[in-house]
């Protein structure tokens, strides 16, 4: 039988000093301790900063975006309490932007492919010997997918990572990374059939 | 069998997929790999982050509010942090050592017969191969190789401020490091000797990063081949040609843009701007909206406010393009000149509603460099015209903190002041840390 997990939450009573640890840092950031603030930066942003690729979003942009998040972050700091890891609790928060910010993003493109009567990508001639036509080609699929679905596939297929490590980076169920993982390729398959029409 | 048990049975998705779109997904999906670790990103996020407490909360407010608080915020930071530790205060290279000459100059080209060696601003060594053209620029305008080949010595510079050297179509972006810029022909090449640099096109997008022993050259680059990541922008349509009606034509920038195509609206306004009539004047000031806005290029869209404001001086978007550039100045570290700005706004716009948070602007930025009383001037005009109710406390703080820097008497009276008319304001914490001021 399957449990549903909410990962990232430490078990009471074990990891205790990582967890004074994670405190204390927070602690001294609120502080303006500018020291502690870069520690929880520079332990944070890579993270951040793939999260917000993996949906799309990149360069100048994607540096904006991380930007507000850490901004974010600082703000919110207060209402950390502690229950969950600190990574896990910037991660919702990170994704929780993310996604706000691909939204708007895949509304606007939704609209002018539907303006456009646009077909659905279809399948590079040339896939086989060319690389640049196949990560167009990857690059015009994962534009169709849903933030959330994009996500979870895209650090599932492409960085490799464990389905409990997308929930901690997600925030969400262990089960709800694998309907979305699942979902994500159904839709993939889909449009993939029909570009070959 | 559900993809997480073939998964468990450790079989890949698509793995045997006849059909060749899936085979080319998978394909694609095995090709690609996660970005490297992105150094430069790293660094100019934390630019923008190193002190959140200063930061402002986003609102309905004018972005020239957060833009200038940001970047006073982080500039504020760094001189603390320098005096920390006991560093010399003022930000970029070091200062001259005695006798030595001044950094070159200006905006003409400076050509060498030989090899002839260079310091340019910010600390920069330019060396010329011979027959070599360089523009020098100056402490805000980045040096460009127009001829040539060129060795730049770039030495670390303060967060957040990149340094770039403009090559033909190109901007060749350095964080503290050593280089050779060449221009031939209209064909540029930039070879890396240590330190990483990052080749942009003039819109900012960066097309190559390079490490030490690392060349990139235009003419390799030029044919037309997908940018280098695992995911490509939204396929846009073909751009459609200008309707013979400019009316017509605006209506379609209007529609590109709302509908996430910036880079065609842009198109459309350019050929607005080129046709002149009575709509290129407000074409071209969306050119440079678009610029700033929509394609995160803040150099790019000074430059075209510049060329606004030089094409209609007493335009009617006039004192609108000033706000936008003292609102992007700050952002490309030229924070001298959007104090220049702001006064020179104040000058030319006496009864603009938006005089007072201009005036409030450059007490910051004057405060942030060292000058309190012309920071103390500015304030206090900014408390003479229409505020909103956080520049007013800004303003108010502003004040106390200059005047209790100068040493003056009337310091414990502002502070008094600032308590009164803000008790739950934005520096009620801040202000009783000031020098000469006493507790509630």
């Amino acid at each position: 039988m399957l449990s549903i997990v909410r990962t990232g939450s430490p078990a009471p009573g074990t990891d205790e000093p990582a967890a004074a640890a994670e405190r204390e840092l927070v602690r001294r950031c609120l502080a303006r301790d500018a020291a502690a603030w870069r520690t929880l930066y520079e332990r944070h942003f890579q993270r951040v900063l793939r999260l917000v690729q993996a949906l799309g979003i990149r360069d100048g942009e994607a540096d904006d975006l991380c930007q507000e998040i850490f901004v974010i972050v600082y703000r919110h700091l207060r209402s950390f309490r502690g229950e969950a890891r600190l990574s896990t609790w910037i991660h919702r928060l990170a994704t929780r932007e993310a996604f706000r910010h691909a939204r708007r993003g895949r509304m606007r493109r939704a609209l002018v492919q539907l303006l456009a009567r646009e077909r659905p990508p279809s399948v590079p001639r040339e896939w086989a010997e060319n690389e640049a036509a196949r990560r167009q080609y990857l690059g015009q699929l994962l534009e169709r997918l849903p933030p959330e679905r994009r996500l979870a596939l895209v650090l599932f297929e492409i960085d490799g990572r464990s389905v409990a490590e997308i929930a901690e980076i997600c925030g969400c169920a262990v089960n709800t990374v694998w309907t979305r993982i699942h979902r994500a390729r159904v839709q993939l398959e889909q449009i993939a059939k029909e570009g070959q029409g | 069998v559900s993809g997480r048990d073939r998964h468990a049975e450790g079989e890949r998705w698509l793995d045997g997929a006849t059909a060749p779109g899936q085979q080319a997904l998978r394909q694609a999906l095995d090709d690609a790999a996660p970005p490297p670790e992105d150094e430069l990103a790293r660094q100019r996020v934390w630019a923008g982050v190193q002190a959140p407490w200063s930061a402002r909360r986003a609102g309905p407010r004018w972005p020239l509010v957060a833009a200038v608080s940001a970047a006073v915020a982080a500039t504020l930071a760094i001189v603390a942090t320098r005096a920390l530790d006991r560093g010399p205060l003022a930000e970029g290279p070091p200062a001259l050592a005695r006798g030595e000459p001044p950094p070159m100059t200006g905006q003409g080209p400076v050509t060498a017969e030989r090899a002839a060696r260079h310091r340019l601003a910010r600390g920069v060594d330019a060396e010329l191969a011979p027959r070599a053209a360089l523009v020098p620029g100056d402490a805000e305008t980045p040096p460009e190789v127009t001829r040539g080949r060129v060795r730049f010595s770039v030495p670390h510079q303060a967060p957040g401020r990149r340094y770039h050297v403009r090559a033909g179509a190109y901007r060749v972006v350095v964080l503290g490091t050593e280089f050779d810029v060449s221009v031939e022909g209209g064909a540029v090449s930039v070879t890396v000797a240590s330190g990483v640099v990052q080749i942009e096109d003039a819109s900012g997008r960066r097309l190559e990063r390079l490490a030490p022993g690392e060349s990139w050259s235009s003419s390799a680059a030029a044919p037309a081949e997908p940018a280098p990541v695992p995911v490509t922008p939204a396929v846009r349509p073909p751009p459609a040609p200008v309707p013979a009606d400019a009316a017509e034509a605006l209506a379609a920038a209007r529609s590109a843009r709302n509908g996430g195509d910036p880079r065609r609206a842009l198109g459309l306004y350019q050929r607005l701007v080129k046709a002149g009539g009575p709509l290129a004047e407000s074409a071209l000031f969306e050119m440079a909206t678009i610029e700033h806005e929509d394609l995160h290029d803040p150099a790019r869209a000074l430059a075209t406010w510049q060329r606004y404001r030089d094409r209609y001086p007493r335009g009617v978007l006039r004192a609108e393009a000033d706000l936008s550039v003292i609102e992007v100045l700050p952002r490309l570290g030229q924070e001298a000149r959007a104090l220049a700005e702001a006064r020179d706004f104040l000058r030319r716009h006496p009864r603009n509603e938006r005089r007072g948070e201009v005036a409030r602007v450059g007490g910051d930025l004057a405060r942030m460099r060292g000058d309190c009383r012309a920071a103390l001037e500015l304030y206090e005009a900014a408390g003479s015209g229409p505020l909103s109710l956080d520049d007013a406390d800004d303003a108010a703080f502003g004040r106390a903190a200059c005047l209790a820097a100068l040493g003056e008497v009337g310091a414990a009276q502002a502070a008094r002041q600032y308590r009164e008319r803000f008790p739950r304001g934005r520096h009620a914490a801040e202000i009783g840390r000031l020098p000469m001021i006493p507790p509630p």
